[in-house]
């Protein structure tokens, strides 16, 4: 099944936000990680708005979207909080992929009238963001086999130039809210996250190690961690399928998601 | 070396006319069944105090040669009867069961019983295994290789977590007990195919090669071997396990004597043989394994016609000690294995099989354990 997916922008405050919209039903904000928006053939937005909203807003910095006024981690927070509140009004789910992980959490804690569930996908917030001093950055083939592994799952392969942009959004926008050493901010009170919480890893990530995930388990009291076997980092591309029935049970079934049925 | 003794509750000879498969259970007698379980335990006792270093079971399925279709269970009762020696599972055929899960809390739960003296074999199992549990063998591979970080990950892993994988799907795992061999005990998976013995390497663990010949299991370390290398690593000898019956008899000739007449006819005929043959050339084995699957196309042209024959390849060792001692040392030399699991089954009669036990447990194996 075939769902449209459309382009849009919404003024925050003067701040032209970018956003792409697709699908009917509870509301899923998709919080993207340092790429940006997804590429536009990445099947998992389709699969996901067959039952759901989706709405993926490009963050300032990213894409489309200026960085205004923006200076720190906590402003670009309370201006997506701005997006959920004119775009979903009332409590929408979460879905955080990677350094969008960070953002999720800083909602949920500083927002939670907003937030109905938190799906943290191989969140980075506690991970290295960068390699040893002085070294080079991998060639884009080997990021872009990091991040989607064997096999990705396209409606139709990026474009030389969604992956210009998603390299340029890394680039420019690694560094750019620089958060304390470590997060350990974020990380001192994740125990205020009060929404039931789905945390899923992939077992062969290469980006963000499973340490690094230990304090979201750790300090989140309604956490659940479920691993997909054998997916790279970047679950919604690499492992669509098992990420997609992950999350859209858990946004339709809630704290019952653990049970089977059937 | 080390020197294990495989030990699967054998119920003996089935009273029924021809050799299918599977053996229909109306030739069950309980009187038969119960002397092999009382049998069993007495030998493993008696095992245990000669000084093997392994008591070894393994499961198998619909099968008189082995009662033990929930290898879990045998390896429950030996913890209570082996004192000493290490209690080695090889193994659970782990893509079969459906609920890895339960696996590693069996495991672990024998490690506990033992004291922590679990080895833990993580096998695919025979093709004909396949048969019985209706599980696609071409699928055997990736189960296997899912069923396997997913038993490792339940001991490992110190946070309740859930399961997404393409054969196996949990949403809470935290068992208990945990194995008490940290950070795992042993683990030891099934090594003839070119891609189990990579898989071996990528994953650190030995190697057990079994139903087999010396020059092909020769062949199945060094690749396994090899492939350490390529991972940057060197397994130890004992972590290369080779399996295969032994009669050791008062001479050459009193040995050979005793287990010729497995010789006069095959053991690879009817209903076990076919069904191995449908399962094997039915994508069980990969691709790279070719001489596996013409070898199971036709076991019985691959198979030996004496016991001299037998010696040679390897597929036995037979004779009295200082015979049995040079077999081993070739088998060491050559495969470079530093644990042996010797199937005593083959004697003929449960006298002669203790009789075999005792000689070689007094006169080979202290030679045996300095190799």
């Amino acid at each position: 099944m075939s769902v449209a997916v459309d382009e849009k922008h919404v003024a925050l405050d003067g701040l032209p936000l970018h956003y792409r919209e697709a699908g009917a039903g509870k509301t899923i904000i998709f919080l993207h990680g340092a790429g940006g928006a997804p590429p536009r053939g990445a099947s998992f937005v389709g699969m996901l708005a067959e039952r759901h909203r989706v709405l993926i807003p490009s963050r300032p910095g990213f894409d489309e979207t200026p960085v205004g006024a923006c200076k720190t981690l906590i402003d670009v927070v309370d201006r997506m909080a701005d997006f959920a509140a004119r775009v979903a009004p009332g409590k929408a789910h979460l879905v955080a992929q990677s350094a969008g992980g960070a953002i999720g959490c800083w909602l949920a804690i500083r927002h939670p009238a907003l937030v109905e569930s938190l799906v943290l996908s191989a969140p980075a917030a506690f991970a290295l963001r960068h390699g040893p001093p002085g070294s080079a950055p991998p060639p884009m083939d080997v990021i872009e086999k990091r991040l989607y592994g064997d096999r990705p799952s396209w409606t139709e392969p990026p474009t030389e130039e969604e992956r210009q942009r998603i390299a340029r959004n890394a680039r420019e926008n690694m560094g750019r809210f620089a958060a304390p050493e470590g997060n350990s901010d974020l990380k001192a009170r994740l125990s205020e996250i009060a929404v039931p919480t789905l945390l899923i890893a992939a077992t062969h990530d290469k980006m963000v190690p499973e340490a690094a995930l230990e304090p979201y388990q750790e300090g989140i009291p309604s956490c659940t961690r479920i691993l997909i076997h054998g997916a790279a980092h970047e679950m919604p591309i690499s492992a669509a399928p098992q990420w997609v029935k992950l999350v859209a049970d858990f946004v339709d079934r809630g704290e019952y998601f653990v049970v089977n049925m059937g | 070396m080390k020197f294990s003794i495989f030990n699967g509750m054998p119920y003996g000879r089935v009273r029924m006319p021809g050799n299918r498969w599977p053996v229909p259970n109306r030739f069950f007698e309980p009187d038969q069944a119960r002397r092999a379980v009382a049998n069993c335990l007495a030998e493993v006792e008696m095992e245990d105090e000669l000084g093997f270093d392994w008591i070894a079971c393994a499961e198998h399925h619909y099968s008189p040669f082995n009662l033990a279709p929930n290898v879990t269970v045998l390896a429950s009762a030996l913890t209570q009867r082996v004192k000493r020696a290490k209690i080695a599972i090889l193994g659970a055929l782990i893509p079969l069961t459906g609920n890895p899960v339960r696996i590693a809390e069996e495991y672990a739960m024998i490690d506990n019983l033992s004291g922590g003296r679990l080895v833990a074999g993580l096998l695919r199992g025979a093709p004909y295994e396949y048969l019985v549990y209706n599980v696609n063998p071409a699928e055997s591979r990736s189960r296997f290789e899912e069923a396997w970080d997913l038993i490792v990950r339940a001991w490992t892993d110190r946070m309740p977590f859930g399961w997404e994988g393409r054969h196996y799907h949990y949403r809470n795992v935290s068992i208990w007990p945990r194995p008490l061999q940290q950070p795992t005990p042993p683990i030891y998976v099934s090594g003839s195919s070119k891609e189990s013995g990579a898989f071996a390497a990528r994953k650190k663990v030995g190697l057990g090669l079994a139903f087999t010949n010396r020059p092909l299991a020769a062949e199945a370390a060094q690749h396994y071997r090899a492939r350490c290398a390529d991972h940057g690593w060197q397994p130890d000898e004992e972590q290369i396990v080779y399996q295969l019956p032994i009669y050791v008899g008062e001479t050459d000739d009193a040995a050979f004597e005793a287990v010729r007449p497995m010789f006069t006819q095959s053991a690879f005929t009817g209903g076990l043989v076919d069904a191995n043959r449908l399962v094997a050339t039915s994508g069980f084995f990969g691709r790279g394994d070719t001489k596996l699957v013409e070898r199971f196309r036709n076991l019985e042209a691959d198979e030996p016609r004496s016991v001299e024959e037998a010696i040679e390849r390897g597929t036995i060792i037979c004779g009295g000690p200082k015979s049995a001692l040079k077999q081993i040392k070739r088998l060491h030399d050559e495969i470079g294995c530093g644990v042996l699991n010797l199937i005593f089954d083959r004697a003929g009669s449960p006298e002669k099989k203790i009789r075999s036990i005792e000689l070689f447990a007094k006169e080979v194996m202290p030679a045996g354990k300095t190799l």
